[in-house]
């Protein structure tokens, strides 16, 4: 046992931090004097964006008037993008723009493919659920084993060859839904969160899911941890997915019963943490919904005149236009029961 | 770390998305030393994670700065808070076998306020100077000393060390 306390004050930094004290040589570290200024910066954003705010809200007070009460939203039109084969794919933003994970093959009998993007821009983990009758969890291992496919060290030094791997399929992992397997999670650029598997029991209606229920849930971690907003998920969701809010507060989901995916089948839920940031929407089996949850667990379904559009979130926000399912490349077969 | 940094600079001279890798190597340990200082492993970690995404997602602005470092750490307590407001903040317990220090030191630092937490373990914790830990959290460096200060004496106090032997 160290004998002072600033001694062991060290020894515990060191161990919480995972061996790192010393810190590094604090001399050595950026030049912080950006922040202030960039705090003062934002303050004035923050004012205008009140300003704002209220421009805005007594704009829709005066039209609420003028309309006799009549509450409209509107939601600029997007280009529908209906998928040609059973394969819709979200893509983050951050993994489209890295298309480099793209360059494989995706299986045919996912109907649903998530993909999550970790800090540094690793995909890490993707869910789907096969049409047939069980319902699957498909999990990406795209460093499954970590050996064959990461480096030994992050970024890659110079020289050393591209450890991204070219053909993906080889990388899946299966494992059916059956209330303990793993669920898909957007880690912080490693695996850490996948290394232990999630207990689905806790998800509640997610353990007894199977296809034919009116709902499939596939949570991220962050979902998980905020479980209590899954328990009052609206049962005509026949699918949702959840993102944390970092890779876009977007949930896309559809009937696992339609394989073709119509858009009419579609429904889509969102979820935010904490706040609404942008409208997202989607087909409903009554027409294009929309439908948030908010923070207290209500679902708000709410009309929409819009198409359904896949779309991919980043920062919270929408991306401005669909994802190119293209860079996807083309699907091969896989047997998702293997 | 000092050759990190130096990356880190030339590379939001840069400010290329090809740079992003190592940029983030650059200021991923200092950020993370700072985050779990004020948070503790878990929400620390989680709260490093949030703030490398933001960085990704706004790597243009964030390599461009001269302190991404303490620009970073505003935006991983910013998330973690808004995320995670019921998780406690927690430290790991030393070894049952070879403990390296007082058990209670770990609840000891949970219990000071963040502000002392934070600058008891970047400055006594790791090695960081007052400056440096007022360029990220916006205070002097006297007030620093102060706050380092107060949570040491308050450590003490916890803990009942009232002269190291």
């Amino acid at each position: 046992v160290t004998e002072t306390l600033e001694e062991q004050i060290r020894a515990f930094a060191a161990r919480n931090v995972g061996g790192e004290a010393p810190c590094g040589d604090p001399e050595e570290l950026p030049a912080y004097a950006d922040l202030v200024h960039d705090r003062g910066r934002r303050g004035l954003l923050v004012l205008v964006a009140v300003l704002v705010v209220l421009v805005v809200a007594a704009s829709v007070a005066i039209s609420r008037i003028g309309s006799e009460g009549a509450t409209t939203i509107e939601i600029e039109p997007v280009d529908p993008v209906v998928p040609a084969d059973p394969l819709l794919t979200l893509a983050t933003r951050a993994a489209a723009a890295d298309t480099r994970f793209f360059t494989g093959s995706w299986p045919e009998h996912a109907l649903a493919l998530q993909t999550t993007v970790g800090a540094l821009g690793e995909p890490v983990a993707g869910v789907g659920c096969d049409p047939a009758t069980p319902v699957l969890l498909v999990e990406f291992r795209w460093d499954d084993p970590i050996t064959r496919t990461m480096p030994e060290r992050w970024p890659v030094p110079e020289g050393e060859p591209d450890p991204v791997p070219t053909d993906m399929v080889q990388y899946y992992r299966v494992g059916p839904l059956d209330g303990t397997g793993a669920s898909a999670t957007c880690g912080s650029g490693t695996m850490g969160l996948l290394q232990e598997p999630m207990d689905l029991a806790g998800l509640g209606p997610l353990a007894d899911v199977a296809v034919g229920d009116q709902l499939v849930v596939v949570a991220s971690s962050l979902a998980v941890s905020h479980s209590s907003l899954l328990e009052n998920l609206p049962a005509s969701a026949e699918a949702v997915t959840t993102t944390p809010d970092r890779v876009g507060e977007i949930g896309l989901g559809w009937s696992p019963q339609e394989p073709d995916c119509a858009p009419a089948e579609v429904m889509v839920v969102q979820l935010h943490y904490p706040n609404p940031p942008e409208s997202y929407m989607g087909e409903g089996s009554d027409g294009p919904v929309h439908a948030a949850i908010s923070s207290s667990a209500s679902v708000v379904p709410v009309p929409l005149e819009a198409p359904m559009r896949s779309g991919c979130g980043g920062g919270g926000r929408m991306a401005p236009t669909p994802v190119d399912l293209s860079v996807l490349g083309t699907p091969v077969p896989i047997d998702l029961r293997s | 770390m000092a050759d990190g940094a130096a990356e880190a600079r030339e590379v939001a001279a840069d400010g290329s998305e090809a740079d992003f890798d190592t940029f983030a190597a650059a200021v991923s340990t200092p950020l993370r030393q700072a985050l779990i200082g004020a948070f503790g492993v878990e929400r620390g970690d989680e709260a490093h994670a949030l703030a490398m995404a933001y960085g990704w997602e706004h790597r243009e602005k964030v390599m461009a700065m001269g302190s991404p470092v303490g620009y970073l750490f505003t935006v991983g307590r910013s998330r973690t808070r808004v995320r995670r407001k019921a998780l406690p903040v927690q430290y790991l317990a030393p070894t049952a076998d070879h403990p390296e220090y007082e058990p209670g030191l770990g609840p000891a630092m949970v219990r000071l306020p963040e502000k002392q937490r934070v600058a008891v373990f970047l400055v006594l914790g790791c090695g960081w100077s007052n400056a440096e830990v007022g360029r990220i959290t916006g205070k002097s460096e006297s007030t620093v000393r102060t706050l380092v200060a107060r949570g040491l004496a308050r450590l003490r106090s916890e803990l009942g060390v009232e002269v190291d032997t």
